[in-house]
């Protein structure tokens, strides 16, 4: 108990139980909609917002953030209007977000002093504006959950049915894009761009081998995330090492221990 | 054949992807007792006159007339669902009654939905997940879902092909007395089967012939479906 005397430590625990309410809800959304590279792109590609944001002097998050939405929408709309291919569309965005970020970083005068945080993320170091932003993110998740949550399970389960009875079903998936995107901007800061992925595909799989419903495996895999998430950071702690790498590796131990055990249980 | 007025009307409708028209010159009209069977080999053109139909797809050539405020029941096959979805069969078949924008699922929708669950004798797996059941059972909770919404016409696209004989039998029992209350469209390559149940059938393979099912053993279907490529 005597880390929550520290107030970065609170500020830690704080974020990640809204990152674990967006994890669950957004993160399965990406898991049971197939869409893990789509999420890899629009985490990638907020590298150009980040890029962009050193070299005109403003927030990274909110850089991040504009990249983010506007490659989710994107790859969104190029495969529904322009019959792109998804996979091509999010290649394509994800390497021009990236060719953007490194451009834009080599431009800037001097040295980019927080750009390791941002690759790897310190959820130690998260201010308070970040957790208020993903505070209020994490509610309007939770709330979109609730109201919406037959109309977004049906759309991912059957596009072209859904469709059929009259549903936005392409405005609910640029909705849900958006969502996405807010959601894996306002984690960077905590697990980083090239750790974030995996709390939001990781809690997901190992929930979906334990639950039937979609609702089910949200609840699950924000508490598995939560879980992974606070020892991740009391093992960070303990053992300096870092937080978001450390969260990942025990999500990972998490999910292989699962795999074994029902392998064991059904040779039973 | 038909006594009451016709609610689908294509009109010399020519259809297909990527610039090339896999149908033309397609002219059917279905009414409000029709029972309609579309048979033809893989490739023929079946599903794309499904498609149009539906209006999903948008005839290159030709005319669709729908009568106002048709509603449609759509049973697709089983192969173009997700079945790792974490989605219970009972949510598969309440999924038809979300029609227009509701949000919630009301107590009426849930009697409904349970009513056609035990019609289709899908009681017993009614919570389990729609990738845990068997291909006939999936077929069967699509056709509940398409009949949730009470259709004025039920389009079935290929509804016996993982069926077991139990679950085509149910089908087979079924279908009449749906047709007494609903136009239907039946898209098979089971010639046999589409004979059984439908009143007309029409042969697609490209183009299409219109025939009886009482005048079918008078036709050599296996001969059109050959020589109506060539010509």
């Amino acid at each position: 108990m005597e880390l929550l005397e520290y107030t970065f430590v609170r500020n830690a625990l704080l974020s990640m139980l809204f990152l674990s309410v967006m994890s669950g809800v957004v993160g399965t959304y990406i898991v049971v909609r197939r869409m893990s590279f789509a999420a890899g792109g629009v985490t990638h590609a907020s590298f150009g917002g980040i890029g962009l944001s050193y070299y005109f002097g403003f927030n990274p998050t909110i850089g991040a953030l504009l990249f983010a939405v506007l490659t989710a929408v994107s790859v969104e709309m190029l495969h529904t209007k322009e019959k792109i291919r998804e996979d091509s569309a999010i290649a394509m965005l994800w390497s021009l977000g990236m060719a953007i970020g490194v451009i834009f970083m080599s431009l800037s005068p001097g040295y980019a002093p927080n750009l390791m945080g941002f690759m790897f993320g310190d959820v130690l170091t998260v201010s308070t504006s970040d957790i208020v932003a993903s505070g209020v993110t994490a509610a309007v998740v939770l709330l979109l959950a609730v109201v919406f949550y037959r109309p977004v399970m049906y759309v991912s389960f059957d596009r072209m049915y859904a469709s059929l009875s009259h549903w936005p079903a392409t405005l609910i998936s640029i909705v849900m894009a958006i969502v996405m995107a807010l959601s894996i901007s306002l984690s960077i800061k905590s697990v980083g761009i090239i750790l974030v992925l995996s709390v939001f595909t990781i809690p997901q799989t190992i929930a979906g081998m334990m639950t039937r419903t979609l609702w089910s495996q949200m609840l699950v895999s924000g508490v598995i995330a939560l879980i992974g998430c606070v020892l991740g950071v009391v093992f960070a702690f303990y053992f300096n090492l870092p937080a978001g790498a450390t969260t990942t590796a025990l999500l990972s131990v998490v999910l292989l221990a699962s795999k074994v055990t029902i392998y064991l249980y059904m040779r039973r | 054949m038909e006594t009451t007025e016709a609610i689908m009307t294509l009109r010399d409708v020519s259809a297909g992807y990527d610039w090339r028209n896999i149908v033309s010159g397609i002219s059917v009209s279905i009414c409000a007792d029709s029972f309609v069977g579309i048979v033809g080999p893989n490739g023929g053109g079946k599903t794309t006159i499904l498609r149009v139909m539906l209006g999903l797809l948008k005839p290159t050539h030709g005319s669709v007339w729908r009568r106002s405020g048709l509603k449609i029941g759509y049973m697709p096959q089983v192969v173009d669902i997700d079945h790792e979805f974490p989605i219970s069969v009972k949510d598969v078949v309440l999924m038809g009654q979300m029609s227009g924008h509701r949000l919630f699922v009301g107590r009426e929708s849930r009697r409904k939905a349970e009513e056609l669950i035990e019609m289709a004798r899908l009681g017993a797996v009614a919570d389990r997940k729609i990738g845990e059941i068997s291909g006939g059972q999936r077929q069967r909770a699509m056709l509940c879902r398409a009949l949730m919404s009470e259709p004025d016409l039920l389009i079935m696209d290929e509804p016996a092909t993982y069926m077991d004989r139990n679950s085509e039998t149910t089908l087979q029992k079924m279908l009449p007395s749906l047709s007494q209350k609903m136009a239907i469209v039946m898209v098979s390559h089971d010639l046999e089967s589409v004979m059984s149940m439908a009143k007309e059938v029409i042969l697609i393979n490209g183009t299409m012939r219109r025939v009886s099912s009482k005048n079918m053993p008078h036709h050599n279907p296996d001969e059109y479906f050959i020589h109506s490529r060539q010509s």
